[in-house]
């Protein structure tokens, strides 16, 4: 049984910017991400899953949209590409910290972006990335090295 | 500055496109008119150990050249030879779990650095929510004293005689409807219900979160309620979801989602001899989230999946932390292991309980057995279950680093016999069923339509990155089999419509009909007289597709679904359509309409919500906004008889989760919150209860 029009809406109102920004964060692509954003909501609104409470509803949203993210392929049509071959939000100044984040490589990207963007607690993004918490650790410590050079201007932070 | 701020300033700017919102908000109306396009891949290791891959490919290749119908491609070979699945092995001794805990422990350590996760079970190829084929109207649950020789109508059912659970039941004189708070057992009065009891629908249960009721079967004097629960988390309070009644999510399509916090499904049995007093009988619970069920008589097979979620508990002395358990009213114990069926090479932790449980006089649970996997879509006649897990066939692709990935299904044979239930067969064969009504037995013959995708799946060597592509056009192709007793090949048709795939399908004793489309849909007639030898006959070309097929009456094929654009392949409004198959060489479109303005029905998904019966010259079912009831007549075709709306436009509760059912001279249309009544003749309204 599928939700109703109106919990649909209700729906991608709350959550549409969160998995589209999740999505974007791993494929560095607006037109993969609004892709992925599609499958996400379309699974959602076919399985209507129950939930035991908000939380758990946006936990699940992540998971499957890291799900998506990582199994999507950029290019459907061609085969395998070289993962350099992104198109990145084409007004992003030089100075952009959202464009040296687009530089890392996915895993700490996904970390980065729930860490900072989403507040996850490192426990909960290994759960969504189902990695050991040491290892979350390790990529937003490396993550945070490269930014650091990668970036022009000192942030706190970092 | 602050590189937290930075990193959510720049990330607020950026959102999802206009063109991508309202596509969401068009599917939010009507899920089952997307097409997903694309193949979503499931790590191997999940799956697939080392060596069963390389057992997997050698058969492949050995067999590869055996194919009847090869042309290449994904159609051969039919039947994946040294498949990991022949080996069915029985954990021996009664209290041994060794084999299953270590299951455990491998796949603990496997889960660091592990990106595939499996929660969206639909983490397979991605096909339409949609229900088709011979659905047999359900004309009497069985005998029953009180009801005479009133005609009425049951659920619509794919095998005579093997109920499937619903929102809505009848017995002929009493009507059983699942309401918000409670389950309602309405007297139908003649036209005008009442309500004589209720029963809650939700329990209390000290750390649970129960979340009621959602189907039920009905016989002559038991009521059987299927109801789930989700453990309150550790951490956090729980805020119960603002969902409607009647949404609880079984979800008997392709894969399951598990409820949250792993939960039970219970089976509630109640004596109703007493309409107006139902006795609560006894309660049967196994672990996992449902799966699916069926009833045969007097007994229920129940199927759920479980999936093992906190590693952390697990205590190789205590089963119950890894294995699923099941209870009667309250003592619980974990399955034994002689009961439990497991694949030696395959590192699955997620296991389909299924039980078979008598609930006639002395409601007992009769036997189990477990397996691993998660299978929920299943075929069922009155002998045995066809049991569907998706599995994925590797084979080597001629690029670097490269393989292909075709999508499988597992299936597994358990015989049932009064609440017995005996694994016997099983089986991998290429491609995914969209549905039950994509099987068929007959005369011991399984009979399958399968819709294969496959894609080429390329990791990148410096960071173990997982690319996949997939090109629609050559990679999906939709392929018959026929299978014997022991799931072995008898004969197939392979590469049926490249780039297509299947819509619905339908099994007729030696014919059996199936629609395909991409942009115009063929329907394709299939003789199937000869097991070893299923041959097409015929394909009907038209626009649009059928999303469900039902026979109408002799020589008269009914399909419910879609217009489409030819060029375009956009999906359009419901369509009705009336096939003429006096010869299924030369299938006709006798007759169509298109419902301007409907473009969703929950029938379309869900062959429950249908009501059809010749005889009465009813077509009904749900539209997005109330009750649509259609005649049919070969002269002049499909006519509107009545437009039902129980409530005001903007009330929700009033407009779904509706089935429709008729006794004696009136029709019944069932929301969670009121039954109207009209009668037969001319669809005049009767009377409106409102369910308190």
């Amino acid at each position: 049984m599928a939700l109703s029009e109106k919990q649909a809406s209700s729906l991608i109102e709350r959550y549409s910017a969160m998995v589209y920004r999740l999505a974007y964060s791993w494929t560095q692509n607006p037109t993969d991400a609004d892709d992925i954003t599609q499958e996400v909501f379309l699974r959602y609104i076919r399985r209507a899953p129950i939930f035991t409470s908000q939380e758990h509803e946006k936990a699940w949203l992540l998971r499957v949209t890291l799900n998506c993210a990582k199994s999507y392929s950029s290019s459907k049509w061609r085969t395998y590409e070289p993962v350099e071959e992104v198109g990145i939000q084409p007004d992003l100044p030089d100075e952009s910290v959202l464009k040296a984040v687009m530089q890392l490589k996915p895993k700490e990207r996904a970390c980065v972006h729930l860490f900072y963007y989403e507040d996850l607690s490192i426990d909960q993004i290994a759960q969504h990335l189902k990695m050991n918490a040491s290892t979350v650790k390790s990529h937003l410590h490396r993550a945070r090295a490269t930014l650091k050079d990668l970036l022009k201007e000192d942030y706190d932070g970092l | 500055m602050d590189f937290k701020s930075a990193y959510k300033k720049e990330m607020d700017d950026i959102s999802p496109s206009e063109g991508t919102l309202e596509k969401l908000a068009r599917a939010g109306a009507d899920p089952s008119r997307h097409t997903a396009r694309t193949f979503w891949y499931k790590s191997a290791t999940t799956w697939l150990s080392a060596a069963a891959v390389v057992i997997v490919v050698a058969g492949l290749i050995a067999v590869a050249g055996l194919s009847k119908q090869g042309r290449g491609g994904v159609g051969s070979p039919l039947r994946v030879e040294g498949s990991p699945y022949h080996n069915l092995k029985l954990v021996s001794a009664d209290t041994d779990y060794a084999n299953v805990y270590a299951l455990f422990e491998s796949q603990k350590k496997r889960m660091s650095g592990n990106y595939a996760y499996e929660d969206a079970k639909g983490g397979g190829a991605e096909v339409m929510s949609t229900d088709a084929g011979v659905a047999e109207m359900d004309g009497a649950l069985g005998d029953s004293d009180t009801t005479g020789l009133t005609d009425y109508s049951g659920t619509n059912i794919q095998v005579a005689g093997v109920q499937e659970a619903d929102i809505v039941k009848t017995d002929g004189r009493y009507i059983y409807a699942l309401g918000i708070d409670y389950l309602y057992i309405l007297e139908s009065n003649e036209g005008t219900p009442k309500v004589v009891s209720k029963v809650r629908r939700a329990g209390e249960r000290k750390g649970y979160v129960d979340m009621g009721a959602f189907e039920m079967y009905v016989t002559s004097d038991r009521l059987i309620v299927l109801t789930t629960i989700g453990k309150i988390p550790k951490d956090g309070e729980v805020r119960p979801m603002d969902m409607a009644p009647g949404m609880v999510a079984p979800d008997i399509g392709y894969s399951t989602m598990p409820a949250f916090f792993g939960g039970d499904v219970t089976a509630v049995v109640y004596d109703i001899s007493d309409k107006s007093e139902p006795k609560k009988l006894k309660s049967f619970s196994q672990s996992g989230s449902y799966a699916n069920s069926r009833m045969i008589g007097d007994n229920l097979y129940l199927v759920s999946n479980h999936a093992v979620y906190d590693y952390d508990a697990i205590d190789p002395d205590k089963p119950a932390t890894y294995v699923p358990s099941l209870a009667e009213d309250d003592a619980s114990a974990p399955v034994k292991s002689s009961d439990m069926v497991i694949y030696p090479d395959i590192e699955s932790t997620e296991y389909t309980v299924i039980t078979g449980i008598d609930v006639g006089a002395s409601p007992k649970r009769i036997s189990n057995k477990t397996l691993l996997g998660f299978g929920s879509t299943m075929y069922v006649s009155l002998k045995n279950m066809y049991l569907i897990t998706y599995s994925q066939i590797e084979e080597p692709a001629d690029k670097p680093n490269s393989k292909y990935v075709t999508d499988g299904s597992d299936i597994v044979r358990v015989a049932i016999d009064k609440g017995r239930v005996e694994v016997e067969a099983n089986a991998q064969v290429k491609g995914t069923v969209l549905n039950q009504f994509s099987m068929d037995e007959r005369e011991g013959v399984l009979r399958i339509v399968t819709t294969a995708y496959r894609a080429l799946v390329t990791t990148d060597s410096d960071n173990g990155d997982v690319w996949m592509s997939t090109s629609e056009q050559d990679d999906t192709t939709t392929a018959l089999y026929t299978l014997d007793s022991n799931l072995e090949v008898l004969g197939s048709i392979s590469d049926i419509a490249p780039g297509e795939r299947v819509y619905s399908a339908r099994f007729m004793g030696e014919l059996g009909y199936f629609v395909t489309f991409r942009q115009v849909d063929p329907l394709f007639s299939v003789d199937l007289s000869d097991p070893s030898n299923p041959t097409i006959i015929g394909a009907l070309k038209i626009p649009g597709f059928s999303n469900y097929l039902h026979s109408y009456s002799e020589g008269r094929l009914f399909g419910l679904g879609s217009e489409a654009d030819e060029k375009t392949g956009m999906v359009g409004d419901l369509k009705l359509s009336m096939f003429d198959t006096t010869n299924p060489r030369d299938v006709t479109e006798r007759h169509t309409l298109v419902l301007r303005g409907v473009a969703y029905s929950e029938a379309s998904y869900n062959h429950k919500a249908i009501l059809i019966n010749a005889d009465k010259s009813i077509i009904a079912f749900p539209s997005e906004r109330g009750y649509l009831v259609y005649s049919y007549s070969d002269d002049d075709g499909f006519k509107k008889q009545a437009d039902i709306a129980l409530g005001k436009q903007n009330e929700d509760l009033y407009q779904y989760n509706l089935r429709g059912l008729y006794i004696g001279d009136y029709l019944y249309v069932v929301a969670p919150v009121a039954v109207g009544t009209y009668d037969l003749k001319n669809y005049d309204a009767q009377s409106l209860v409102r369910l308190k």
